[in-house]
C-alpha cells in the first residue's frame, strides 16, 4: 500500500499499534520520522493537514495555497497586548508543515545563542560543537547552499545597493534549494519541486525505511497509563465538511508531539497536562517590510525570494533581509481606497521590497480557545518596540538611497513619504505600535526545555518532565529567542532528540512493556 | 504531573487486534476529495452585500467601479477563503463585516447600512475606516483578503504588470558566441 493515506478519505474508524506514534510531518516530526525509522522501528505519522502532491503546489494560485495549506486558511494571529503590533503569524497545516511554506532560509543556531543555552541555563548538549553533527546532516538532507549572486532579483539588488550607500554591509543567505528557478513562490509550496521541503526530503526517505503516514486525522488527546503515555486518539477530518468525524487511536511504545509552537501546548493541556510553562515564553521573531516605489520596472517577482541579509544591527536584535511576495499580497499593503489605491496597484511594476525582523525578548502566549486553534497573544517589550521601529527607518533610509520616488512604511493609515527626513519621526515620536503591520513565521519556545523541572515542560532529551515516553520535538522546546529562521534550527534539534530516542530505545520501550 | 487517564478496556481490546491501514474503509470518491475546498459556507447575504460593496468600492477607477459580473460573482470567493479557517476565526470575521455594515452610522453619523451608500460615500467610510484607531483593523483585515483575491485572476495580475515570463535568469546565462554556435 502507498506510504501516505488520505484520512478524508477513511470511512471507519482506525485503530494501530505501531512503535512511535509521531503528531505533526513537518520540520521536527518529520526529521524523528526518518531517524527512528532508519533505526528499524515502526513508525506512525499524524498529520491535521492534507497532503497535496508537488504538482499540485504548482496549480494554485496564493489563495489557494493559503486556504489548503496553512492554518486559519493564513489568516493565523497573535493578539498585541498593550503597545503590539497585532500580529500576522503564517505556519503550516499540510504534509510537511510549515516548511513547506518557508522561504527556505537556513541558519544554525547562532553560535552565542548556544553558549547561553549551554552555560546560564546549564544545557551541556546544546553548543555549537555538539549540534554540529545533527545540523551537517540535515543541512546534507535539505541541499542547503548559497544562494548564488545571480539569482537575486532586482528588488533585492536594490536592497544591496541602498545598504552599500549606507556603509551596510550584506551577506549572501543559505537556503535548501535544488535548481531553483527564481519563481518567488516559495511561500505558497514549490511550483518546481526545487525547495527541498521535507516533504521531499525526510519523509520519502521515512516511507522508504517503512514508515506510514495518516493525512487529515486531528489528534485530539495523548493517553497515558500510570505516568507514561501510551498512544493518542482524535479523528480523521471529513473530506466535505473539514470537521471531525471518522475515530482513530494509536498504540504506541513511544509517542512524539511535533505540531509546531501553537499547537503542542494545545494538544498537551488538552490532554491534561497541567505544567505552567505549558503555552509559556512564545517568542515570534516579529518580521515587517517597507516596500518602495522606483522609477525603473524592476519587476521584483523575477529572482530568488529570499538571498541576501545583514546582520550589521545584530547588537540592535535586528536582522535586514532582502524579500518578496505575491503581487495581490504586497498590493494589500498599498494606501488608498479607489483610484489612488488601484493606481498604485498598477505600478507594481515599479515596487521592490525590503524586509527586516526582530530577535525578540519573548512575551508571547499559546491559549486554548473556543475551537480548535488557540487564542495566541503577544505583549512586545521596550526593547523590541524600540529596534522594530529602528529596523523599519533603517529600511527606509536603505529605499531612498537606491533612489526609491516614493516609501511605503508598513503603518496602517499612513500615507507615502517622499524624503528621508519624513521617516525620522520613527524614532524620535513613533505613532502606536497597534498600527504596524508585522507578521511572523517563526513561532518557537511554548514548550521550552530545561535543565530541572522548573521552568521548562521538557528534558534536554526531548521527553517531557511530566509524563515518561512523550517527547516533544519542534520549534517549541527551543528554550529562548533565536534571531535567525527557525527551520535548520528546528530540524537540528528534532535530529538531536531523535538520534537520543534511538540510543537509548531499549530503555523507553522497557518501561512500555 | 500528567494525568494517568485509563484506556478503556474495549479500546485496548481493538488496539490488540491492531488491523492496520490496509483495511482502512473508503469513505467517498477520492480525487474528489484531495483538492477541492470544504463544503461549508460562513457569510450570510448581509454579508456577501457588504464584502460585494467593498470591492466594489476598493477597486473603483476614476472611469467608474470595476467589471459588475466580477463583482457578482466575488462574495463567493471570499467565502471560499474564509471557510477555511477555524469557527472562531469566521465568526470574528462575520462580526468585522457586521461591524463595516454599520460603519457609517458609527464614522459619519447615517442612519444607512455600508452597502447602500453611493460609492464616494462608500469611499469616505472606507478612508475613515482605514485612518481612525478604532475600525482600522476591521478595514486592514478585508483589504488584505479581498486585494488578495481580488488581482488573483489572470487579467488583474496582468493589469498589475505582472508576467510570469522570466527575464533575469536568460540574462544571467552566458551569451553563445558565433564561435559556440
Amino acid at each position: 500500500m502507498n506510504a501516505i493515506t488520505h484520512g478524508r478519505e477513511i470511512g471507519a474508524p482506525l485503530s494501530l499499534k505501531v512503535d512511535v506514534v509521531i503528531v505533526g510531518s513537518g520540520a521536527g516530526g518529520a526529521v524523528v520520522a526518518r531517524e527512528l525509522a532508519r533505526d528499524g522501528r515502526s513508525v506512525l505519522v499524524l498529520e491535521e493537514g492534507g497532503n497535496y502532491a508537488q504538482s499540485d503546489y504548482a496549480k494554485m494560485t496564493p489563495s489557494n495555497t493559503l486556504r489548503r495549506l496553512a492554518r486559519e486558511a493564513g489568516m493565523g494571529s497573535a493578539l498585541g497586548i498593550g503597545q503590539t503590533p497585532f500580529i500576522s503569524v503564517l505556519s503550516g497545516k499540510c504534509v510537511g508543515g510549515s516548511s513547506v511554506l518557508t522561504g527556505g532560509v537556513c541558519f544554525r543556531i547562532p553560535d552565542h545563542i548556544l553558549h547561553e543555552w549551554s552555560n546560564d541555563l546549564a544545557l551541556g548538549k546544546m553548543t555549537p560543537e555538539g549540534l554540529d553533527p545533527y545540523f551537517t546532516e540535515v543541512e546534507r538532507t535539505i541541499h542547503v547552499e548559497t544562494v548564488p549572486e545571480h539569482m537575486r532579483s532586482r528588488s533585492t539588488e536594490l536592497f544591496v545597493e541602498g545598504a552599500t550607500k549606507l556603509g551596510i554591509p550584506m551577506k549572501s543567505l543559505r537556503r535548501n534549494t535544488k535548481d531553483c528557478k527564481g519563481q518567488a513562490r516559495c511561500n505558497f509550496g514549490c511550483p518546481e519541486g526545487a525547495k527541498m521541503s521535507v516533504d521531499v526530503s525526510f519523509l520519502p526517505d521515512a516511507f522508504a525505511h517503512g514508515a506510514r503516514l495518516v493525512s487529515d486525522a486531528l489528534v485530539e488527546r495523548i493517553d497515558f497509563a500510570s505516568g507514561r503515555a501510551v498512544g493518542v486518539r482524535g479523528r480523521l477530518l471529513d473530506g466535505e465538511t473539514g470537521e471531525p468525524r471518522v475515530p482513530f487511536e494509536v498504540r504506541a511504545k513511544v509517542v512524539v508531539v511535533a505540531c509546531g509552537s501553537l499547537h503542542t501546548p494545545v494538544l498537551l493541556r488538552r490532554s491534561g497536562m497541567d505544567s505552567r510553562d505549558i503555552g509559556r515564553h512564545l517568542t515570534l521573531h516579529p518580521a515587517f517590510r517597507v516596500s518602495a516605489m522606483f522609477d525603473e520596472e524592476v519587476d521584483g517577482w523575477d529572482g530568488s525570494l529570499q538571498s541576501v541579509y545583514s546582520d550589521h544591527f545584530h547588537d540592535d536584535g535586528i536582522t535586514l533581509v532582502g524579500v518578496y511576495s505575491a503581487v495581490n499580497l504586497l498590493a494589500a499593503g498599498f494606501p488608498g481606497v479607489g483610484p489612488r489605491y488601484r493606481k498604485r496597484i498598477d505600478r507594481m511594476k515599479n515596487l521592490a521590497v525590503f524586509g527586516g525582523m526582530v530577535h525578540d525578548d519573548g512575551g508571547g502566549r499559546v491559549h486554548r480557545w473556543l475551537s480548535r486553534e488557540p487564542l495566541v497573544t503577544y505583549k512586545m517589550s521596550d526593547r523590541d518596540r524600540a529596534s522594530m521601529w529602528k529596523g523599519i527607518q533603517i529600511l527606509g533610509k536603505m529605499a531612498f538611497a537606491a533612489g526609491a520616488r516614493e516609501v511605503l512604511l508598513p503603518i496602517f493609515g499612513a500615507d507615502v513619504f517622499t524624503r528621508p527626513a519624513d521617516i525620522d519621526f520613527l524614532t524620535t515620536s513613533p505613532p502606536s505600535a497597534r498600527t504596524v503591520e508585522c507578521m511572523s513565521f517563526h513561532p518557537l519556545g511554548s514548550a521550552k526545555m530545561s535543565a530541572t523541572d522548573k521552568g521548562g515542560v521538557v528534558k534536554p532529551t526531548g521527553e517531557t518532565w511530566a509524563a515518561d515516553n512523550l517527547f516533544v520535538a519542534d520549534g517549541s522546546v527551543l528554550p529562548t529567542s533565536i534571531g535567525v529562521n527557525s527551520q535548520l534550527p528546528v530540524m537540528g534539534v528534532a535530529m538531536m532528540i531523535a538520534r537520543g530516542l534511538c540510543e537509548d530505545w531499549e530503555t523507553y520501550a522497557r518501561r512500555a512493556n | 504531573m500528567a494525568p494517568s487517564a485509563p484506556h478503556p478496556a474495549a479500546h485496548e481490546a481493538a488496539v490488540a487486534a491492531a488491523g492496520g491501514l490496509d483495511g482502512a474503509v473508503p469513505a467517498r470518491d477520492p480525487a474528489l476529495l484531495r483538492v477541492r475546498d470544504y463544503a461549508r459556507t460562513t457569510l450570510q447575504p448581509r454579508h456577501r452585500a457588504v464584502v460585494r460593496a467593498f470591492a466594489e468600492t476598493l477597486f473603483a477607477r476614476d472611469d467608474g467601479p470595476p467589471d459588475q459580473a466580477r463583482l457578482d460573482g466575488f462574495p463567493a470567493e471570499v467565502d471560499a477563503m474564509i471557510s477555511n479557517a477555524s469557527k472562531t476565526l469566521r465568526f470574528g470575521l462575520c462580526v468585522m463585516l457586521d461591524i463595516m455594515r454599520w460603519a457609517p452610522l458609527f464614522l459619519m453619523g447615517k442612519l444607512a447600512v455600508f452597502e447602500d451608500l453611493d460609492l464616494a460615500s462608500r469611499t469616505k467610510v472606507l478612508e475613515k475606516m482605514d485612518r481612525g484607531p478604532a475600525l482600522q483593523l476591521v478595514f486592514v483585515a478585508y483589504k488584505t483578503v479581498v486585494t488578495m483575491l481580488y488581482l488573483e485572476t489572470p487579467e488583474e495580475l496582468r493589469a498589475t504588470g505582472y508576467s510570469s515570463v522570466r527575464r533575469r535568469y536568460t540574462r544571467a546565462l552566458p551569451q553563445l558566441t558565433d564561435h559556440q554556435g
